[in-house]
């Protein structure tokens, strides 16, 4: 328990001094959207107050206060559990934005990432079980292949083939215009049909690199002498696959949880192709309209939830893992 | 009984030039015929490499032979490979040479000796920790101290003595161990070779052990035999005290001259060494497969297989050799 707490407080200490980078970091980029802002009032003939004061009272920043200054108010109002309001759409609170897109990109990324972890668990048993056959050079080289395609051609090319060519899928969206969200049938179905074809891409894209790594346990626990002995001692086939199943899944814990708290980094290529009102198409345009507030709150989403699945990733492995003592 | 004819397993080894794959044919069991006893001990000696290990598993059923045939006694001849499987595995049962590795990391030793107890229903569900208890005990492990335990946190003597006590969990009337005790610290070994050889006196368990080192084998195999191996054929066999006062094979005498004595005990006469360390493998050559190697070749040995003779009326102590003679090598009391 005690160890639980020292490892939170490292995280939000690892959290506070992130977001404190990204927030400066943000601002070098060039486009400043206050300035920007304060320029056009000037150009519309107000004088350099009239334009500050009027920068002021939408936005709630002046253009011209130093970086630092609007770093601790920032960070105040982040205290307070305010996360400011979008310059895009002007007013609108950014926890508001974010909590909008969010269930969209939880339920798609959470599936495609099962899928692919499903998908490449089992073709990486089949490949290690029959090394040597032409059936396992196939699933690898499939599985490499579809893992060193970036995650936008993916995107690009089964939109052009399931919607230009075929009219299978739809192109965007994330439900039917007919439909609103709710726990009924008709809005059910519509959201798993618009999301097919992002967890395809997330499905495509993310197994390969499973399997691989699944193959390569898999042959070494295969070849370990307790794998012989389970044999010797006549055990059945389904208890020794979960012997097997059970050492090689172990190693691939950890990089399961990983990619599971970077879901929202990897979504960021993908939601935009579909136009999938989630967290990645939230996190691209506003960094296209250099929207610093959301910009700063997805920032903040993604750190935390990497940083809070490394402490659950480290604390579970401890007891799956018998070998592992903490 | 279990009797062996003509095993051989040949491995196809594959090698890549480029794009063209070259297939070569690797025996690493050659021809053997071997018959054993189920109150017998055996000793099979050879060096790395030589094939021992292979028979070992051929022998225990786990990888199947080339050509040859096997065939146990006790067995009934199953069409059904699964329930052949089930029937195998209580008859001969094979201890792994590494005690480390041949343990599930992520198992108790509870789940592990149950396991094959409540699969194969050897005891009654609520027996089943009493016949745990039974087993430990006679690998000298306490139960109360191991059971709940992981292998991880075992030492590697109690490692071997947990892989023993789940080889011994259904009862086998065959027990072949693989080089048990090279893994194990020196001031172990004694104690543990003490237990299988106690274990399989008691239990009329034919043993089989496997090794490199003539003082395992001689101590193991008292009043048993001692099958010497070298690439993948068998070059001697013969009664225990027999080889070791009478070796015929080069090989044989060889492998004697290289156990160190403790001075003061005077080594007799000639010692044969080998002309060359190095193994040969991968060719089959057609004369005898030790002439490279050989200090006592003469040109017939290249030329021609030596086939299994036996040298005694008795006809126990066989030996496949062109020069095979009596060389006292040996040192003179070895008690």
């Amino acid at each position: 328990m005690n160890k639980l707490v020292k490892r939170l407080g490292s995280s939000f200490l690892i959290i506070v001094i992130v977001t404190t980078m990204t927030f400066f970091l943000i601002r070098l980029m060039p486009g400043n959207p206050y300035q920007v802002m304060y320029h056009q009032f000037l150009m519309q003939g107000m004088n350099a107050q009239q334009a500050q004061d009027q920068v002021r009272s939408i936005l709630n920043v002046s253009p011209n206060q130093p970086v630092w200054q609007q770093f601790i108010q920032w960070f105040t109002d982040l205290l307070h559990g305010s996360l400011g309001t979008s310059i895009q759409e002007t007013g609108v609170p950014v926890t508001e934005l974010i909590f909008n897109a969010l269930p969209w990109t939880l339920v798609t990324v959470s599936i495609g990432l099962l899928l692919s972890f499903v998908i490449g668990i089992v073709l990486g048993v089949i490949s290690a079980t029959k090394r040597n056959s032409w059936l396992s050079g196939m699933i690898d080289n499939i599985g490499s292949i579809a893992h060193a395609v970036p995650a936008y051609v993916t995107a690009v090319a089964l939109l052009y083939l399931f919607n230009v060519v075929w009219h299978i899928f739809p192109s965007s969206g994330a439900y039917g215009i007919m439909d609103t969200p709710g726990l009924n049938w008709s809005f059910i179905s519509s959201f798993l049909y618009h999301m097919a074809l992002p967890v395809s891409t997330y499905v495509l894209t993310g197994f390969g690199s499973w399997e691989l790594a699944m193959k390569s346990t898999t042959i070494t626990v295969i070849n370990d002498d307790f794998m012989m002995a389970a044999r010797l001692r006549g055990l059945t086939r389904q208890t020794q696959m979960r012997y097997l199943g059970w050492n090689s899944i172990l190693p691939l814990f950890t990089g399961f949880m990983l990619s599971l708290g970077g879901m929202f980094g990897g979504s960021i290529f993908i939601e935009g192709t579909y136009s999938f009102p989630g967290i990645g198409a939230l996190f691209a345009t506003s960094i296209g309209s250099r929207d610093y507030p959301v910009m700063e709150g997805c920032f903040l989403l993604t750190t935390t939830t990497i940083i809070l699945a490394n402490v659950i990733a480290d604390m579970f492995y401890t007891k799956l893992d018998p070998r592992i003592v903490d | 009984m279990i009797e062996v004819t003509k095993l051989t397993k040949q491995f196809i080894r594959k090698e890549k030039y480029g794009w063209r794959t070259k297939r070569s044919v690797f025996s690493a069991v050659l021809d053997i015929d071997l018959s054993w006893n189920q109150d017998e001990s055996i000793a099979i000696v050879g060096e790395s490499g030589c094939g021992k290990s292979t028979l070992g598993r051929m022998i225990a059923g786990i990888i199947q032979p080339t050509s040859g045939h096997l065939q146990i006694s006790e067995a009934s001849e199953e069409k059904d490979i699964l329930f052949h499987r089930k029937r195998m595995a209580r008859l001969v049962q094979l201890i792994p040479q590494d005690p480390y590795a041949a343990l599930n990391p992520v198992r108790t030793i509870r789940s592990m000796l149950s396991d094959p107890l409540r699969y194969h229903r050897m005891v009654f569900r609520h027996e089943i920790t009493d016949k745990m208890t039974e087993l430990l005990e006679l690998v000298g492990l306490k139960a109360e101290l191991v059971l709940d335990k992981y292998p991880h946190q075992l030492s590697g003597g109690q490692r071997q003595r947990i892989v023993i006590a789940r080889a011994l969990t259904l009862d086998p009337h065959y027990l072949i161990a693989d080089e048990s005790v090279s893994m194990v610290d020196v001031s172990l070994r004694l104690s543990i070779l003490d237990e299988m050889k106690e274990i399989s006196r008691n239990r009329r368990l034919g043993l089989m052990f496997i090794t490199h080192d003539f003082r395992v084998a001689r101590y193991i195999a008292q009043g048993g035999w001692i099958a010497v191996m070298y690439l993948g054929r068998l070059i001697e066999i013969g009664p225990t005290e027999e080889i070791l006062q009478h070796p015929q094979h080069p090989y044989t005498q060889a492998l004697i001259t290289a156990v160190p004595i403790l001075r003061g005990k005077e080594r007799q006469v000639e010692q044969v060494w080998p002309r060359s360390y190095e193994l040969q493998v991968g060719q089959d050559p057609v004369g005898c497969a030790f002439a490279p190697r050989c200090p006592f070749v003469k040109p017939i040995c290249e030329l021609e297989r030596p086939v299994f003779h036996s040298l005694d009326c008795k006809k126990k102590h066989q030996v496949a050799c062109h020069e095979a003679t009596s060389r006292t090598i040996i040192a003179k009391d070895f008690g």
